[in-house]
């Protein structure tokens, strides 16, 4: 027999409490005795007993109508444990809300879960909410975009209108054969380093510098016609948009719950600095490469002047600072790019 | 006779952030049981004269009730989309079974929870509920929410008078004044925050150049008037607490508190940085150093010895109407 353990006894027919002493016996009875109260009971009646949960006392409703209330007990648990059959998982969940390590561990995970998910699903959820915008509002966002990146870098172009207009006659074949629902324009900049965005809603800048690179080597058209094939994938996969709204996600959150996008346009400020800073992430970069493949391929071009675009610029990589923003450092991982290209054909 | 409560964060931690990555493993499933731990811990942790309370809800019932009602949202949000007049139809059915809902929940939760053996009961009335919450709050919009503060109050007196342990019957009877005070400044705290909101939202403008300012912008505004309302939010409670708590009764019996209101709202505002800073991970911290306080400053004053309450019915009767009860409750996880 254990040691008897002092709980405390509600006989159930009014609001009184008494003290009891409550001892198990090895013939499976549950021993109650108290003042004016001797009781013994055959465990398996007792199978109602609640869980253990934290240091709360345990509840066992009794056959007479009362109820006991039994503090933390050790072999008490056990044997009421041992007979009442529910209270396995409840056992288990007991052991584990009690250990430290596991409480440990399992802050690591939520945290990981929770963040992780966040990660995870706000690329999804961008890309839900851009395909979602109406065209207009897009339109819009990319005008208010370029017109902030045009006033940080002093608008203006130097390339001669003979260039100009070879490259546009390119741009021109290029747009045809991706047949895009807008009307996208070109623009030429001077910028100090070979580069080209695409802003959303269809607005393409292209550096001088990069225009007199690609039409200075033989074969020069075709590297530029997949460099505008590159941008027009962005534009038509609304990449731009994705790169805002991946990057704010108070404005994802907003949208998301009162499906108003309305600043948008707003949003969009941040998204020079993005271009020119970060560019687009990885898994864009991926998409457009394809896309300006499949359209080249459409176009009646060889589709490796992309990878070769990609190369070309590889060795015009200058050092230093301005490497920072060249086509290369912005669109990231050119080899695997270029690997993955090929090997696509 | 002093409430006592006998609850610790570092226990209540570990209950509550294992139960949580349960609830996140089983996308929500284990929601029912996480709830039902959390309200046994609670009740079982808190003490008075020598007894701990009881709560004996079954999970699986919970999880019923959790179901249907994210069965409906679901429900209205597909085709809420699509067929606009289902939004206007599941919110019109939302606010008719408004009352029911309320009644089921006090039912459920009073059935379920025991002192020294004797179960707490509801006494529901789906036509009381209904006068309640759907005729009620149209006086409310009839005299443009001049009528809000004596509602609040028949809405306690509601609540209370009729709850019932076995045969003591709670009572509660209150002036409305106390309350007309209490949300005049309440609704004086609202003004302030509009003023402050007002003035900022005046100032950015200026900033941006008259330009209309744009979500981002608004943000911060918005957070502010929140936490206004969250202030005033707290002030309501601790003040309708006090008045609650210091008139009801338990048949004789009477209650007193002296819940302090500054302190309440100090605890309260501390909490909120506290859950911002830890995205959510200080709430057993924050719920217990809550309900450690509010029971500390709580008091059952019996006017004779409480034996004299008894059990409703007596012998095997009793158990058909305990059923009875427990059928009539559910809890939807509100």
């Amino acid at each position: 027999m254990n040691e008897p353990c002092p709980a405390r006894y509600y006989d159930g027919a009014a609001l009184a409490a008494r003290p009891v002493l409550v001892a198990t016996t090895p013939d499976g009875t549950l021993q109650i005795t108290g003042e004016n109260i001797a009781m013994t009971i055959p465990l398996p009646a007792a199978a109602a007993a609640s869980s253990r949960i934290g240091s709360i006392p345990r509840f066992v409703p009794l056959p007479d109508g009362g109820r006991l209330a039994l503090p933390v007990d050790e072999n008490l648990d056990a044997v009421l444990d041992r007979t009442s059959a529910p209270s396995r998982y409840a056992r288990l969940l007991h052991r584990l809300e009690s250990r430290v390590q596991v409480a440990a561990a399992a802050l690591v995970l939520v945290v990981a879960i929770v963040a992780g998910s966040i990660w995870l699903g706000l690329p999804a959820l961008a890309r839900q909410l851009a395909a979602a915008t109406p065209a207009e509002l897009e339109a819009q966002a990319g005008r208010a975009a370029f017109a902030i990146f045009d006033r940080q870098i002093g608008g203006g172009t130097g390339l001669p209108l003979i260039r100009q207009r070879r490259a546009r006659a390119i741009f021109q074949r290029m747009v045809e054969a991706k047949q895009l629902p807008g009307e996208p324009t070109l623009v030429f900049r001077a910028l100090n380093v070979p580069n080209a965005f695409a802003f959303p809603g269809g607005i393409i800048v292209i550096s001088d510098s990069l225009v007199e690179l690609t039409l200075a080597e033989p074969g020069g058209e075709d590297v530029l016609a997949a460099v505008f094939a590159h941008e027009l994938a962005h534009v038509e996969r609304r990449h731009g948009l994705q790169l805002v709204l991946r990057n704010s996600a108070a404005l994802v959150a907003v949208a998301t719950i009162t499906g108003d996008l309305s600043t948008l346009t707003a949003f969009s400020s941040t998204l020079p600095f993005l271009l020119i800073q970060r560019g687009y992430a990885r898994d864009f970069e991926r998409e457009a490469d394809l896309d300006a493949q499949a359209l080249l391929r459409k176009a009646g071009i060889n589709p490796d002047a992309m990878p070769r675009a990609l190369e070309l610029l590889e060795k015009q990589r200058p050092g230093g600072d301005a490497a920072d923003f060249t086509y290369l450092s912005t669109h990231p991982s050119t080899e695997d790019r270029v690997r993955s290209l090929r090997a696509t054909k | 006779m002093p409430f006592v409560f006998h609850g610790e964060t570092r226990e209540f931690f570990r209950i509550w952030i294992v139960n949580t990555l349960l609830t996140i493993l089983t996308l929500g499933v284990f929601a029912a049981w996480a709830k039902v731990r959390k309200r046994r811990y609670f009740r079982g942790s808190t003490e008075l004269l020598g007894d701990r309370f009881d709560y004996t809800a079954s999970p699986p019932r919970l999880l019923i009730g959790n179901a249907i009602v994210v069965t409906l949202f679901l429900a209205y949000a597909l085709f809420g989309s699509v067929y606009p007049v289902v939004r206007g139809s599941a919110v019109l059915l939302f606010v008719l079974l408004l009352p029911w809902v309320v009644v089921r929940s006090f039912s459920f939760n009073a059935h379920n929870t025991l002192y020294r053996g004797l179960r707490f009961r509801f006494h529901p009335s789906v036509s009381a509920a209904a006068m309640l919450y759907l005729f009620k709050p149209l006086l409310i919009v009839a005299t443009l929410g001049l009528y809000y503060p004596a509602w609040a109050r028949e809405r306690q007196e509601f609540v209370i008078s009729r709850h019932r342990l076995g045969t003591g019957y709670f009572r509660l009877e209150l002036k409305s004044g106390g309350f007309y005070r209490v949300y005049f400044v309440a609704g004086g705290m609202m003004f302030i925050a509009a003023l402050v909101v007002g003035f900022l939202t005046f100032a950015l403008t200026k900033l941006n150049d008259g330009h209309q300012l744009t979500g981002v912008q608004l943000l911060p505004i918005l957070l502010i008037y929140g936490f206004f309302a969250y202030l005033a939010k707290h002030y309501i409670f601790v003040e309708t607490f006090r008045r609650v708590w210091n008139e009801a009764r338990l048949d004789e019996h009477r209650f007193r508190t002296q819940i302090d209101t500054g302190r309440w709202v100090r605890m309260q505002t501390l909490n909120l940085l506290a859950m911002i800073v830890t995205c959510g991970l200080a709430y057993p911290w924050a719920a217990i150093r809550s309900t450690r306080y509010v029971l500390s400053q709580l008091e059952f004053v019996p006017a004779g010895p409480i034996e004299s309450i008894a059990r409703v019915g007596s012998g095997s009767g009793s158990a058909v109407g305990d059923t009875a009860a427990e059928f009539a409750g559910m809890d939807f996880g509100l």
